[in-house]
């Protein structure tokens, strides 16, 4: 079997939000429409703060509330883990959005631009319009980890088939892979560290993994 | 716009949503009052008609909202798991249903040989309540949301959908001269009930450390919706209850504070209420030797 | 039908901000390019490997922006101000370069030099020297114009790191200094937000440091990226660190012993067994007047490089002859004279600074101090060694970084000695693990600050100071911000003078002070990547200083606060539409250094929008058409294009009197580069170049450190004791006071042979006074930090830089302490006036425990009123408030982002 997660060194993250620009660069995302983004949080008290950085986005939960609410089967499981949107069945209710514990999805009805109500020359190239009207959110790159899987490549080690996040990642702090390898690259850094998921106590069993101190 | 940590208010249900609660919560429940209605020998088509109109417009609402509103189709393929699938095809069954219960009623004058329409008009009904049911359910299934996830947010919105359309079955009988004698009872309870359920939800969710602005919401509205959601509306149908008569507009004032507390609640609640808590971690990162 | 598309994926660097250059790609489809991603043929050779930061990922928008200049364009209104409308119409390149032209041709008629002796031709160009990498062959124009005069600053040097810039480059040729974090394994960061603008090299190691388990303090008075993610923050008071550093060599010197200092180190490598004499100079061997040590072997004094001595390290002693060398050379004469080691007075300079001298100060307890330096102490590993490429080296994996506010401004040279001097105490400078340096810049050669040392006076290396004497000291300034008259330590190298005080060269030209010639504004004046309308201080008098300029050449990205005061702009093909090759590696800026060196190829990854041309056709048409286009061809054979043309082996030289194509030069320079790193052997062109992205050679990774050098040339680092410039300050004061000049007399206590601590809010308090305020009127400081997305990387109007931002805790809002935010009756996103005693900005607050309750914090440099996109944004602005103010200005010119304020609350008010 085969179960791609994300893992995020804590550790290392600075929150610099290369990842986010990657990202909507790699996809074409509408303004505001930020499917990996790194949260900023503070926690603690005057001088005892700990500010901590966090890379989040779509779990890819083995047991999504996102698939179960969908009306129109349009958010799939595939057997990898991966958890997608086809955006030619989605009718945008919104229903998965708001039942995602994680905050992971988008939806935008209207085209919006990145200076004003018309396209630049990059957007007329990149801007995605099938995101429109339809629920959207991060897919691990699905497409790119099939055509490099099928090109015999391995999604997290060679960069052709790894998720853009992970390659622009400038601290190292996002790793991906099988967590089902017993001897992946995840697999390995999980074993060597202390980690936990987000909202655990949801029984969404979520695939993506917090590295915070060595094992 | 600051996101980073903090909670945020859902943006992806707006008002649009809400009047969907709203008629399918009134419009549901005055199809099952007409039925009672019916069933003890008072006129059934206005009413019925009237609770069409509700659930249909806040299906039409609802229409209005979705990203893709000509593949609306779509909603139906998927009954295994959703709530969703589930209120549309039952909203099917119900239209057809509450059709030829309408078409049936002798207020037509169908030449036609009918048998009597209680049967379809008690068919309405139970797919009203459905319909009530798969509405709350789908506000139960957003998990992301801990307004709306409460257990307890399922029995208020299903208790205020009664009272709602019971406050217009009230406003329509009063104005037909002819209240019948289940409405003011039922009514007191219901304000009663839904009064009560309020008060445990909050409870609930401040028990449960909803969002901070989750709460500040909802208290907001705490007193208007104490006063003339519940109170007010009980006040005005004991009044009635002893003065059955002269307190009807009484009566009728009680059914409309009711109703409009009702709507106004589950505006907040959809539109105001629902923020996405903010991130927590069990553990901050150990970065380097830990400090002293 | 499946459209197919023409897809390419083009190689290029970003070098938006002084921590590149960073590799990256570029994917462009059919001819527009759409997205940036790493360059993994990087995998182990950039440090980062081939990553690029958030920035880099802007460049597509930078380059479709839809505010773009992008046609050459003339002021119509010839009044300027901010309340001017330019009146800006498009024009040809034809008539705009010849427009130019016209003029500089004028002006050469009249002479370069003009009766003030100022050049007529000025230049700003912005931070940190990086626009060079974007600016082609422009510098091959300026080297064949003649003198320009490159005083007009717009932050950089005087609110860069400047202290540590001058004086880091003097003590050991670190214009940058850095951890060795590959290495180290404790670091105390005063303030250095190394993840927010070290750049990806930095960022990559830093994070591996922390995995291994390297402990860093950050010693700041709010909790920046850099701070969240150390070991352990200490939020001191602004800037007071040079009390908390004080502290910290009173314990070390105080109460540890000494074993756990690194004593070889002292005694063979700095000046402390020097002997001092009354006069709190070197005591000199009367023939030979070199500085005298105390041979323990033969209980005399002997000049310090005498063979076979044991140089007392510490010690009071009497001395039968001597001399000592005071200012204008003047000889003082003794006989049995009381002298002691450098370390003696070093050690009785710091017994006043005890940490409970400095928790009253600094605001962290004094156990606090007393525990980081026994900290330091441990992690030192005084004798251990490590072997690097076949050399054993010492290992002393301590560090301490420093940042800015920190080292500019006054106390500042406290700082960057302090920092310095605890590297010198545990040997760990400019050795493996240790502090080190990455550039020079005010010796040559700039490639390689090894080979910039060679020996100077009295065991040290050679410096490169202006002269003080009466006979060659620069009475008349050459330059507008007199750097070489004021500022004797920034030296006479093509960067001196950006390094002057530039904030003088405004103020000066508008209101000269007492006793000084007169500046005269130039003829000209050229800007590029540069807004010192919004980037220096007090920027509503900055831009009527701009304003004042009669005729300005602006190379305009959009248009914003200072080329709303232009003449012509001209729109330069910006960074993924032009074409460039500059070094890489070996070591440089920040934490870029390598086990490689080489070079790499900005090129065109789409055409150019608009009219925008290549930089590089820009300078060769303006030296074809003013007649320097054989001085030009000349300059860039001689390598002001990055690279000589011509070598021992080589020879891709320009013919004189050829305007040569932007290609044709690039792929000569191409060629030359590979030619000199690979001596011959491998030698590719533009084509190659444009398939491949870079070439590297090997670089030693013991060339990191410059101690193998000091100990190959039997050299010592002029530490702790600054005799020589404590020398040069009294020349400086004698010269100046001979012109009548006392307005500098503030700066020239500061050439102290060991720094007498400044009380640094003290002399704001009383710069406040003076400026007719109330000090009590502004009860709080307010501070700048900085993000990665706007680190100097001209980012304001890019719309993805603010999206992504908005994640940022504090972005384009007045950070706050919550506490102090609660007592004001404030809450999250409240709307505040902050005013100082010039000026008011405005802005929402962001409420942070992570702020001193006493501190207020303006991320970035914003308050923009031209600048499309920036603009609506409505930021606050700090520079706004800061003074431009001689009083705050130290003695290299520099002064630091920070003000005293108040703040009141606006309520609904906007």
């Amino acid at each position: 079997m085969t179960r791609y997660v994300m893992v995020a060194d804590l550790r290392r993250c600075i929150g610099c939000q290369t990842c986010t620009a990657a990202c909507k660069m790699a996809n074409g995302t509408p303004p505001g429409v930020q499917w990996r983004r790194v949260v900023d949080m503070e926690i603690g008290t005057y001088p005892d703060v700990k500010r901590v950085f966090m890379p989040v986005g779509c779990q890819h939960c083995s047991n999504p509330p996102c698939l179960d609410v969908c009306p129109s089967g349009a958010t799939q499981q595939r057997d990898d883990g991966i958890v997608n949107i086809d955006y030619d069945i989605c009718i945008g209710c919104a229903s998965c959005a708001v039942a995602c514990p994680y905050g992971a999805r988008y939806l935008v009805h209207e085209e919006q631009y990145a200076y004003g109500d018309r396209p630049t020359e990059d957007e007329k190239t990149n801007y995605n319009n099938k995101y429109l009207g339809v629920a959207n959110k991060c897919n691990f790159c699905a497409e790119k980890i099939d055509a490099g899987v099928a090109n015999g490549l391995t999604p997290g080690k060679d960069p052709e088939a790894t998720p853009h996040c992970v390659n622009s990642c400038i601290s190292g702090a996002m790793t991906f892979g099988d967590i089902d390898d017993q001897e992946s690259n995840v697999s390995t850094l999980l074993r060597n560290s202390k980690h936990y998921r987000l909202k655990e106590e949801e029984g969404t069993n979520p695939g993506f993994y917090y590295i915070w101190d060595e094992a | 716009m600051q996101w980073g940590a903090a909670s945020r208010l859902q943006r992806f249900w707006d008002i649009r949503a809400a009047l969907n609660f709203i008629g399918g919560g009134t419009g549901s429940s005055l199809l099952i009052w007409a039925t009672v209605g019916l069933l003890t020998g008072y006129p059934y088509f206005a009413a019925a008609l009237t609770g069409l109109a509700f659930v249909a417009g806040g299906l039409f609402m609802v229409w209005l909202e979705i990203g893709k509103p000509w593949r609306a189709f779509n909603l139906l393929f998927r009954p295994q798991t959703s709530w969703m699938t589930r209120e549309g095809i039952v909203a099917l069954f119900l239209f057809s249903a509450a059709a030829i219960a309408v078409l049936f009623d002798p207020i037509l004058r169908l030449p036609i040989n009918i048998p009597s329409p209680v049967v379809p008009a008690f068919v309405t009904a139970c797919l009203g309540l459905a319909f009530l049911y798969c509405q709350v359910r789908i506000l139960h299934s957003a998990r992301g949301l801990p307004a709306w996830r409460e257990p307890r947010a399922m029995s208020l919105v299903a208790m205020s959908g009664l009272t709602e359309g019971m406050g217009i079955y009230i406003v329509l009988t009063t104005i037909s001269g002819s209240v019948p004698v289940f409405v003011a009872p039922v009514a007191l309870a219901l304000v009663i009930g839904r009064g009560f359920i309020w008060h445990a939800y909050v409870s609930a969710l401040a028990r449960s450390a909803a969002p901070q602005p989750t709460m500040s919401a909802l208290l907001g509205m705490r007193r208007n919706f104490r006063n003339f959601g519940h109170v007010l509306p009980a006040v005005l149908i004991a009044l009635y209850l002893v003065w059955p008569g002269p307190a009807t507009p009484l009566l009728a004032l009680a059914g409309i504070a009711a109703t409009l507390a009702g709507w106004r609640f589950k505006a907040v609640l959809v539109t105001r209420a629902a923020y996405i808590p903010e991130y927590s971690i069990p553990a901050a990162p150990i970065r380097g030797q830990p400090g002293c | 039908m499946k459209q197919s598309h023409h897809v390419k994926t083009v190689p290029s660097y970003c070098y938006n901000c002084v921590a590149g250059p960073c590799l990256m790609k570029v994917k462009v489809k059919d001819g527009v390019a759409c997205e940036i991603m790493p360059n993994f043929d990087a995998e182990g050779i950039h440090p980062a490997n081939g990553r690029c930061c958030v920035k880099a990922y802007g460049a597509v928008q930078k380059t479709y922006n839809p505010n773009r200049v992008l046609t050459p364009m003339k002021r119509t209104n010839p009044k300027k101000g901010r309340n001017e409308d330019p009146g800006f119409v498009p024009i040809s390149w034809d008539e705009a370069l010849d427009t130019i032209c016209d003029r500089l041709r004028a002006i050469r008629e009249k002479g370069l030099i003009d009766e003030a002796g100022l050049p007529r031709v000025a230049a700003t160009f912005g931070m940190g020297g990086t626009p060079v990498s974007y600016m082609g062959t422009f510098p091959a124009f300026m080297a064949a114009w003649g003198p320009i005069d490159f005083s007009f600053g717009s932050g950089q040097g005087v609110k860069c790191v400047h202290a540590e810039h001058l004086y880091g480059e003097y003590w050991h040729r670190a214009f940058i200094v850095s951890a060795d974090t590959p290495h180290t394994r404790y670091i105390l960061s005063f303030g250095a937000n190394v993840e927010a603008t070290g750049g990806t090299c930095a960022v990559t190691r830093h994070a591996d440091a922390r995995v291994r388990g390297v402990k860093r303090v950050n010693i700041e008075p709010h909790m920046s990226i850099t701070a969240a993610a150390s070991s352990e923050w200490i939020p001191i008071k602004p800037k007071t660190d040079n009390a908390f550093m004080f502290a910290l060599l009173h314990t070390m010197l105080h109460e540890h012993k000494r074993d756990e200092l690194d004593l070889a180190f002292l005694r063979d490598r700095t000046a402390c067994p020097y002997l001092v004499g009354p006069r709190g100079l070197y005591l000199r061997d009367t023939e030979t007047r070199k500085p005298l040590v105390w041979n323990l072997k033969t209980d005399s004094a002997v000049p310090f490089d005498t063979p076979g001595a044991e140089p007392a390290i510490e010690g009071r002693f009497r001395i039968e002859h001597a001399v000592d060398v005071g200012a204008d050379d003047d000889v003082a004469s003794y006989a049995d004279v009381d002298a002691e080691t450098v370390m003696t007075k070093f050690v009785d300079h710091l017994g006043p600074h005890t940490p409970e001298w400095a928790t009253a100060i600094c605001d962290v307890p004094a156990e606090t101090i007393r525990r980081i330096a026994r900290e330091y102490l441990e992690h030192a590993c005084i004798g251990e060694t490590i072997e690097i490429d076949g050399k054993t080296l010492p290992f002393r994996p301590v560090a301490v970084t420093l940042g800015k506010n920190v080292n500019n401004g006054w106390g500042a040279y406290d700082c960057v000695w302090a920092r310095t001097v605890l590297a010198m105490l545990v040997g760990a400078l400019e050795v493996p693990g240790g502090t080190i340096g990455t550039s020079t810049r005010l010796n040559r050669p700039q490639s390689n600050r090894l080979k910039s040392v060679t020996p100077g006076d009295d065991g040290f290396m050679a410096t490169n100071l202006n002269p003080t004497d009466k006979k060659n000291w620069e009475a008349t300034p050459s330059g507008r911000n007199a750097h070489k008259t004021l500022v004797p330590i920034v030296g006479n190298s093509g960067w001196s003078q950006a390094l002057g005080p530039t904030h003088l060269a405004w103020m000066f030209t508008r209101n000269p002070p007492d006793n000084w010639p007169a500046p005269t504004y130039p003829d000209l004046w050229f800007i590029y990547r540069s807004n010192p309308s919004i980037s220096f201080f007090d920027t509503e008098e900055m831009a009527d200083c701009v304003a004042q300029m009669p005729f300005v050449v602006a190379f305009a990205y959009t248009p914003d606060e200072s080329n709303h005061m232009a003449d012509i702009l001209l729109p330069d093909a910006t960074d993924l539409e032009s074409m460039q090759l500059i070094r890489m590696g070996g070591t440089k800026f920040v934490e870029q250094f390598w086990k490689h060196q080489g070079v790499v190829l900005r090129q065109p990854a789409v055409e150019p929008c608009g009219e925008a041309r290549d930089f590089t056709w820009i300078a060769t048409e303006l030296a074809r058409r003013s007649g320097l286009l054989e001085g030009y061809n000349k300059a860039i054979n001689r390598g002001a294009g990055g690279m000589a043309l011509k070598g021992n082996d080589y020879d891709f030289s320009l013919q004189p009197e050829t305007a040569y194509e932007v290609k044709e030069i690039w792929d000569r320079s191409c060629k030359a580069a590979t030619a000199k790193y690979s001596h011959g052997d491998d030698v590719h062109g533009l084509e190659w170049f444009e398939e491949n992205g870079f070439f590297v050679v090997p670089f030693k990774q013991v060339d990191w450190y410059l101690y193998p050098t000091m100990v190959e040339q039997d050299l010592r680092f002029e530490l702790p004791y600054q005799e020589r410039l404590f020398r040069v300050g009294q020349e400086l004061g004698n010269r100046l006071h001979e012109q009548g000049i006392h307005w500098w007399d503030e700066q020239l206590k500061e050439y102290a042979a060991l720094p007498h601590w400044c009380d640094v809010l003290d002399t704001w308090d009383r710069a406040v006074e003076k400026m007719g305020s109330d000090p009590k009127q502004f009860p709080l400081w307010l501070i700048s930090t900085k993000s990665m997305q706007y680190a100097s990387g001209n980012n304001v109007s890019i719309q993805l830089m603010n999206e992504v931002s908005q994640n940022v805790r504090g972005h384009g809002r007045i950070l706050i302490n919550t506490a102090t935010a609660t007592a004001m009756g404030l809450k999250q996103d409240d709307r505040v006036e902050l005013r100082s005693p010039i000026a008011y900005t405005r802005g929402q607050v962001a409420l942070s425990e992570g702020v001193r309750p006493d501190t207020l914090v303006v991320p970035g440099q914003f308050g923009h009123w031209a600048t499309p996109y920036a603009k609506d944004l409505n930021f606050p602005s700090l520079n706004k408030l800061a003074p431009m103010s001689l009083d705050l200005t130290d003695a290299t010119g520099s002064g630091a982002d920070m003000v005293r304020v108040s703040v009141t609350p606006l309520g609904d008010a906007t």
